[in-house]
């Protein structure tokens, strides 16, 4: 245990100077820096880094726990704990656990964030002995970000930033001149506490939230750690009983909450039971939908052939992406045997070069409610190995969750299929199958509009099936009557001009980054559409030739089974002056759906030119500029697919 | 016993503390050159860049619309230079058509309402004249799905307005003179704004003192303003009551009296007068103008279902 205890001081070592050599030429400054720096992240408890090296120590200061244990009580314990007393970092582990239960308990935020600023200079003081700099990285960021509030990063003024950061770091660099550069390292350590501080006043959430969405692990980490008190935990001097039992608890609790934080970013996935399905699933993952070259090994073949084209118009990134499409292609078209098959490599390059005559789309942010359907398997309850006799009934329970928040008028279809060969790699799309019966029986259709829909049955296995061992079942569902709109912005001028300030800013405010293609909810699939000259640029002048390219995209990993209608409501600001009128509307059939689909899949739809009218032209006479948002329809029907792993072992 | 060179070391520390403190502080009233120019309005109005101040009524709109509904934008004009404003349009701009439709004409309003001018600051009126326009819009229905919408505008207001520089300026035909009694010419003069956005910002002074003598004047004219200055035409420019020929520097306009900004909103203005006396003297230079201005502020509220 003590050796273990050796151990996990060595790693922290280890990382320390790994740290230590990660970049830095301030020579012993930064030696001191990186050890210091560890353990400062030991004690904020933050990063796996740390946490390592809290773990290897813990799991000696358990040991010597468990043997102290006893000897925890009377007056050994007191004597301890009398120790403890002594050591600043117990005092701030108390306040800092105190802290917690105060931001849980909801008192005022005006009075923790006193409270947060005291312990925030307390915790410095006891990190900063003797390594003064790191003052000035506190001061400066407490000033910036509690006195002035993060000026500068919302809304973003670049102008302030550079004001701010040219501040502090012209006062750090003249300390670090001053102490001939041991005062950087210091700097440095100072960010410890401040990262604490802005992580307990919930600071880092906030801004966070406003740039991206946090992950279940972050969220974590940020609301359940009472950081101060992991700091003082870990800040103290002081090696008895009491205080080894209370870090032995800490990074147990730690190691908890980031287990729980993982387990929803990685999703209670029901085919995870054991060993030998881990590598199942690994092994559908790399061949499920054909096999994928090692990304490494293709950039290295093509940095290769660079060498051979010199002299020609040549580009890595196409390469690695055309040998990329020749895998996916191989891979599609060999069957079982390992014949390929021409028609089919002949019929799938086509494809590709019609993807090519397509647009892409994107996910509208502002949207939040959409159409979404899910199977749900309950790892706990669904049967994954059952044993039956031969002639038994073999039954499986079939729950489909189903968002409707539009209150369309669907109409549901579930099933079930079951492989006639128990192969792994078994292909339901091909090769034998057998439908499942689906219980009450007449009951596989369901009429809803429900903005909340749970479809529960059951699927019997059929009697001619003979499952017996290893097999797969897999849960379907059919919708008609899906709807999903697509929406691009365009801004229309007479002459755009860069040197028009206001031009320029309009551009940046409305028809900047995402603009430049449609956008829709994340639903199954969409219209992406985009026109203009090019058709990805957002602002249309007046006499331009306005092109128009118009797509149809499967956004998830079903299949488009049915095109009722789309339609592109230009009208009145465009007419459609030359090409395919299918461009803007057009029903089943109109579109061609390929047998095969997959996620990200695009068919395109039509490519014509647009005509501009009078009336906003005339607008455009009396405006600066106008902006307008057009919506594409979408009516189709949609296919889902949840396979999963099953047993059966038949008595005989 | 703490060494000498330890407390110097703490006091250094420490001013650098106090030093960072305070730099940041002060970084709370950083503002734009208009308000960093020290104005003392009772002695003098002219001075200073400011022109026409927008500013959206609060309230209107409110910070939260609803879909289906009618709201109005306020917009309160002040005119916080020295010169009479006239010709004024004012304009709403940026709205999605999907959204919101505004009731109102595309071209927008003119201002100053039920008055040829909006008078400048001035000792009878100290805060300058000050105009309200309504516009009012109706909001539509939300993309399917979205549960707002942030509706950012632009309110853009363009207008005519004037600058007047009268001046002091020495003359002195014979640089080299050993003895004159009269004044020292000043080969450049800088000035701090004269109660416009287009202000004359410095004045070089160039003596020719060859056979003809000649005076010449390099007059620096720059927006120092927040808006755009589109054009501008010399009204007035004259040293010692006399006329001088005027005329800006790359100056692609048939009219030489008038300029066009396009880029660079700056222009130089070249003038040149005779010299007659012998000895220098001091005299009043005068340059006034007209030019078109343009504002805008951006305002925004949140369309919610």
């Amino acid at each position: 245990m003590a050796g273990e205890g050796a151990a996990g001081a060595e790693l922290a070592g280890k990382i320390g100077g790994a740290l230590k050599g990660a970049g830095s030429s301030a020579g012993p400054a930064a030696k001191a820096a990186g050890a210091k720096l560890v353990s400062g992240l030991g004690s904020a408890a933050g990063g796996l880094g740390g946490a390592a090296g809290g773990v290897g120590n813990v799991v000696g200061a358990g040991g010597t726990a468990v043997k102290g244990a006893a000897a925890a009580t009377g007056w050994f314990g007191m004597k301890s704990a009398f120790d403890a007393g002594q050591d600043f970092g117990t005092w701030l582990f108390i306040a800092g656990i105190l802290f917690y239960i105060g931001k849980v308990a909801g008192l005022p935020s005006g009075f923790l964030v006193f409270i947060a600023t005291f312990l925030l200079f307390f915790y410095s003081y006891i990190l900063f002995q003797g390594h003064k700099g790191g003052w000035i990285t506190v001061i400066s960021f407490y000033v910036w970000g509690i006195l002035l509030g993060f000026k500068g990063i919302m809304p973003f003024d670049q102008t302030y930033l550079i004001y701010v950061a040219s501040i502090i770091f012209g006062i750090a660099a003249i300390f670090g001149l001053i102490t001939k550069g041991q005062g950087l390292a210091d700097e440095a350590i100072g960010l410890v506490p401040i990262i604490v501080f802005f992580i307990e006043i919930g600071a880092i959430t906030a801004i966070a939230d406003g740039f991206f969405n946090l992950s279940s692990l972050l969220k974590s980490m940020i609301l359940f750690m009472p950081w101060f008190a992991f700091a003082g935990l870990f800040s103290t001097k002081k090696n008895n009983i009491i205080l080894n039992i209370l870090k032995f608890l800490g990074v147990f609790y730690m190691v908890s909450i980031l287990t729980v934080g993982l387990i929803p970013d990685l999703g209670f996935s029901s085919e995870i039971f054991n060993p030998e399905e881990f590598l199942d699933t690994e092994r559908e993952l790399r061949s499920g939908e054909g096999d994928r070259p090692n990304p490494a090994l293709l950039q290295l073949k093509c940095t290769l052939k660079m060498f051979q084209k010199i002299g020609e118009t040549y580009s890595i990134e196409q390469c690695v992406q055309e040998e990329m499409q020749e895998y996916e292609i191989k891979a599609k078209c060999t069957d079982d045997t390992g014949a390929l098959d021409p028609n089919c490599v002949t019929s799938e390059r086509q494809k590709l070069e019609a993807e090519g005559q397509t647009t892409s789309g994107t996910i509208d942010r502002d949207i939040v409610e959409e159409t979404s359907a899910e199977f749900i398997i309950d790892s706990s309850t669904f049967p994954k190995e059952v044993t039956r006799k031969v002639g038994q009934m073999v039954q499986y329970p079939l729950t489909l969750e189903l968002k409707n928040p539009h209150e369309l008028d669907l109409k549901v279809r579930v099933g079930c299929k079951f492989p006639a060969n128990s192969n792994t790699r078994a292909n339901f799309d091909s090769g034998e199958v057998f439908e499942g019966v689906i219980i009450p029986e007449g009951r596989e259709v369901i009429e809803t509009n429900n903005k909340d829909e749970v479809i529960s049955r059951i699927c019997k296995v059929p009697d001619e099936s003979n499952i017996n061992g290893s097999s797969k079942i897999q849960f379907y569902a059919e919708f008609e009557g899906l709807k999903t709109e697509s929406y691009l912005t365009r801004m229309f001028v007479e002459k755009y001009d860069e040197d028009n300030q206001l031009l320029k800013e309009a551009k940046n405010e409305f028809v900047s980054g995402s603009s430049r293609h449609s956008g829709s909810a994340d639903e199954f699939a969409r219209i992406n559409f985009a026109f203009g000259e090019p058709e990805t640029n957002p602002i249309i002048e007046e006499d331009d030739t306005v092109i128009l390219i118009s797509a149809l995209e499967n956004l998830k990993n079903g299949k488009i089974t049915k095109v009722e209608n789309y339609k592109l409501e230009l009208d009145p600001d465009f007419i459609v002056s030359d090409g395919e009128y299918g461009c803007i509307s057009g029903g089943e059939s109109d579109v061609t759906l390929p047998d095969n689909m997959r996620d990200g899949d695009k068919i395109p739809l039509g490519l014509c030119f647009l005509e501009m009218s009078d009336e906003i032209k005339s607008k455009l006479d009396d405006a600066d500029f106008l902006l307008n948002t057009y919506n594409a329809y979408l009516d189709y029907n949609y296919r889902i697919e949840k396979v999963q792993n099953i047993k059966v072992n038949i008595l005989t | 016993m703490v060494s000498y060179k330890k407390i110097i070391k703490n006091k250094l520390f420490l001013s650098l503390i106090v030093l960072l403190i305070f730099l940041f502080l002060t970084s709370c009233n950083r503002g734009s050159s208009q308000e960093e120019v020290s104005v003392n309005l009772e002695q003098n109005y002219q001075s200073g860049y400011n022109g026409l101040k927008i500013e959206l009524v609060e309230n209107y709109p409110p910070e939260n619309v609803f879909v289906n509904s009618v709201f109005s934008i306020a917009i309160k004009l002040s005119n916080q230079g020295a010169y009479k404003l006239f010709d004024g349009t004012i304009e709403v701009l940026g709205f999605d058509n999907q959204f919101i439709e505004m009731h109102d004409l595309n071209e927008g309003k003119r201002f100053p309402v039920s008055s040829t001018y909006m008078y400048g600051k001035n000792i009878e009126n100290p805060s300058g004249d000050i105009n309200h326009i309504e516009f009012s819009g109706q909001t539509k229905e939300l993309k399917r799905g979205a549960e707002s919408y942030d509706a950012t505008f632009f309110v853009k207001a363009g207008y005519d307005y004037s600058n007047e520089l009268v001046t002091t300026v020495c003359v002195n035909p014979s640089s080299y003179e050993v003895y004159d009694g009269g004044c020292k010419a000043q080969d450049t003069l800088t000035f701090y704004g004269q109660g416009a956005p287009l202000s004359i910002t410095e004045i070089e002074q160039i003596t020719n003192t060859g056979g003809d003598k000649e005076i010449r004047f390099v007059v620096t004219i720059e927006n120092k303003g927040s808006g755009e200055a589109e054009s501008i035409t010399l009204t007035d420019y004259k040293i010692g009551g006399e006329s001088m020929e005027c005329e800006f520097r790359k100056n692609s306009n048939s009219n030489s009296n008038m300029f066009i900004f396009e880029e660079e909103q700056k222009v130089q203005l070249v003038c040149n007068s005779a010299i007659i006396a012998s000895s220098s003297y001091e005299t009043s230079l005068h340059i006034s103008y007209h030019f078109t201005y343009s504002e805008k502020i951006k305002g925004s509220f949140n369309l919610l279902e």
